[in-house]
């Protein structure tokens, strides 16, 4: 694993959990945050664009990379308040939020939790709980062709036994499949999200239970809606080869103002399949009326 | 060999593209009784032994399971019942009651609905037939894990195959302990002989074929239905710590003639948690239909 140029890491306590993050660049602030099963290392190749223009925070999540693995927490508002807090501690009282997968659905509680501290949001290929997309694609369908892993992860003790010693097939399994160029991320490259999640106590469960919330993300979101729609920019992408249009979709209940839509010869793993086109459209979004 | 009684004896017959593994027991008309998943014949014992004085029970491990041959395909509904009939047949009965527990009664209503006039009245324990809506109701993930989200999962191709994988027994003790009224009931003798068949090769592939062909078994049932309702005595019983009324529910919507209800004090385990209750209904509910 190598540090992106221009980038240290650090770790700070925020509340009961130890965060470990990235830290680069200079001017207005941007959290990258990843999803499961992944870690800071999924931003690898948008990093060092990105810090040309801001000041890049790139954590890992709790429960996930290097940060700790406290036994609660990991529904999404718990998960956004740890982002507000390392934001905060690091003096950044407004930031853009780019979140992917689960990271997505943090960004959206953060934004709705802080209403005024989140300048623009982008989520990447994750429908948010209690918008009803991701709840009609768990519904059993033939041949495994819906999101079988979403309730199954969602099961409280059973995944972790079985999935355990399995890690490497079963992380490889996701990487592969939703994505548009299954060899996008390389097995090389995989070591660098299966290691942790195999070698560090308690990380397998940690992630597990942030399937576990789902029901109770869903319920946060619609006390969220019920406050109001968002009223910040933002930018909503989806993988044409996984969530496609219903990234947007999912976005549209709970915001006013969102662009986006699908992303051609693109999967799940947006930050690594197009990394460079990210870049220039996380650029050009979060620095448009500059 | 596991313990049973001695009234219990081993056969196999070649049944169409494989060898069937079945067991005998008692005297008088016939009965026949089939297993569901994770299980073979073995899941009937105390049923086989509690019946003999009184009905030939004839109980045959599904292809795939048990010591059946675990064959490539077959695996749909009306195959897996098809295979039965043609065991029936084999044995030389024109007519059979026909007893399923689990995915048993699944292939149970699958053999009726294909043969109307050759069986004498059906019995369902614990499961909701696919097609009837009441599963698929039941697929839909639920907080806390509180749905039959195995379903779902076993569904999916290969991937729970490679994840059960090496850890069978934890696996299928995970069902017999939580889907029971009586966790101990499905004992550590019993679990052993049935992680020893699942564990057969090809064993675990093909028990989750079963779960990969929902949706033939689904539409098979639905074209069965649309040929009419059953109308031979049924009888469905779920255990009160699991199905309770919905195999009740599950069976009116192929049959018109239901009585059942609920197994006091059972779970899933009907066979093993309250086989005496099991047996005094079959023998009471057959010797009612034979009066007539």
């Amino acid at each position: 694993m190598e540090t992106p140029v221009g980038f240290t890491h650090h770790r700070l306590q925020v509340g009961d959990v130890r965060l470990h993050y990235l830290k680069g660049g200079e001017g207005d602030a941007v959290m990258l945050v990843h999803g499961w099963p992944q870690n800071w290392s999924e931003w690898r190749h948008v990093m060092p664009r990105l810090a040309e223009h801001f000041t890049v925070v790139v954590p890992d999540c709790r429960g996930m990379g290097w940060s700790s693995k406290p036994m609660t927490g990991y529904d999404q508002d718990s998960m956004a308040e740890d982002l507000f807090g390392l934001a905060t501690a690091l003096g950044h009282d407004r930031i853009h939020f780019v979140g992917h997968d689960w990271g997505a659905v943090w960004g959206y509680a953060y934004a709705a939790l802080h209403r005024n501290a989140v300048r623009r949001l982008v989520t990447l290929d994750m429908m948010i709980p209690g918008t009803g997309h991701h709840e009609a694609g768990m519904v059993p369908t033939p041949h495994g062709e819906f999101f079988w892993h979403m309730g199954f992860q969602s099961v409280p003790e059973v995944p972790e036994e079985i999935i355990r010693g399995n890690e490497a097939i079963y992380m490889t399994l996701n990487y592969e499949s939703y994505a548009y160029d299954p060899s996008a991320i390389s097995w090389p490259e995989t070591r660098v999200y299966i290691e942790p999640m195999r070698d560090h106590i308690g990380a397998l469960r940690a992630g597990l239970h942030i399937y576990q919330q789902f029901f109770t993300d869903a319920e946060q979101t619609e006390r969220h809606l019920a406050a109001g729609k968002l009223d910040i920019p933002v930018l909503a992408l989806g993988g044409e080869a996984c969530v496609g249009p219903f990234m947007k979709a999912s976005m549209e209940v709970l915001a006013d103002d969102v662009r986006g839509g699908v992303i051609e010869r693109c999967g799940h793993w947006i930050p690594e399949e197009r990394p460079e086109w990210l870049a220039d459209q996380l650029i050009e979004f979060l620095t448009e009326g500059k | 060999m596991a313990k049973e009684s001695p009234r219990i004896t081993h056969h196999t017959a070649r049944i169409k593209d494989m060898r069937m593994h079945y067991t005998m027991a008692g005297e008088g008309p016939p009965v026949l009784l089939l297993h569901g998943w994770p299980h073979h014949s073995y899941g009937w014992r105390h049923v086989q032994e509690l019946m003999a004085d009184r009905y030939t029970t004839i109980a045959p491990d599904l292809r795939g399971q048990g010591y059946s041959s675990k064959t490539e395909g077959g695996y749909d509904a009306d195959n897996l019942a098809d295979d039965f009939y043609e065991l029936v047949q084999h044995l030389g009965h024109d007519k059979v009651f026909v007893v399923g527990h689990d995915w048993g009664s699944v292939w149970g209503y699958h053999y009726a609905a294909q043969h109307r006039d050759e069986v004498e009245a059906l019995v369902n324990f614990e499961m909701m037939i696919p097609g009837t809506g009441g599963h698929e109701e039941g697929m839909i993930p639920k907080p806390n894990g509180e749905f039959f989200w195995h379903m779902g999962w076993h569904s999916v191709p290969e991937i729970p195959e490679a994840l059960i994988r090496g850890k069978e027994r934890m696996y299928l003790t995970y069902y017999y302990e939580n889907f029971a009224y009586n966790p101990t009931a499905v004992d550590l003798d019993a679990i052993d002989e049935f992680v020893h068949c699942m564990t057969l090769i090809g064993a675990l592939r093909a028990g989750l074929k079963i779960y990969q062909e929902f949706w033939s078994h689904s539409e098979q049932a639905r074209k069965h239905i649309a040929d009419g309702m059953l109308e031979i005595p049924v009888m469905a019983y779920g255990g009160e710590a699991l199905m309770g009324d919905l195999c009740v529910q599950s069976m009116q919507k192929v049959a018109t003639n239901v009585e059942g209800g609920s197994v006091p004090q059972s779970g899933h385990w009907v066979a093993e948690e309250r086989p005496d209750f099991v047996a005094e209904k079959l023998i009471e509910f057959f010797d009612k239909v034979r009066k007539g």
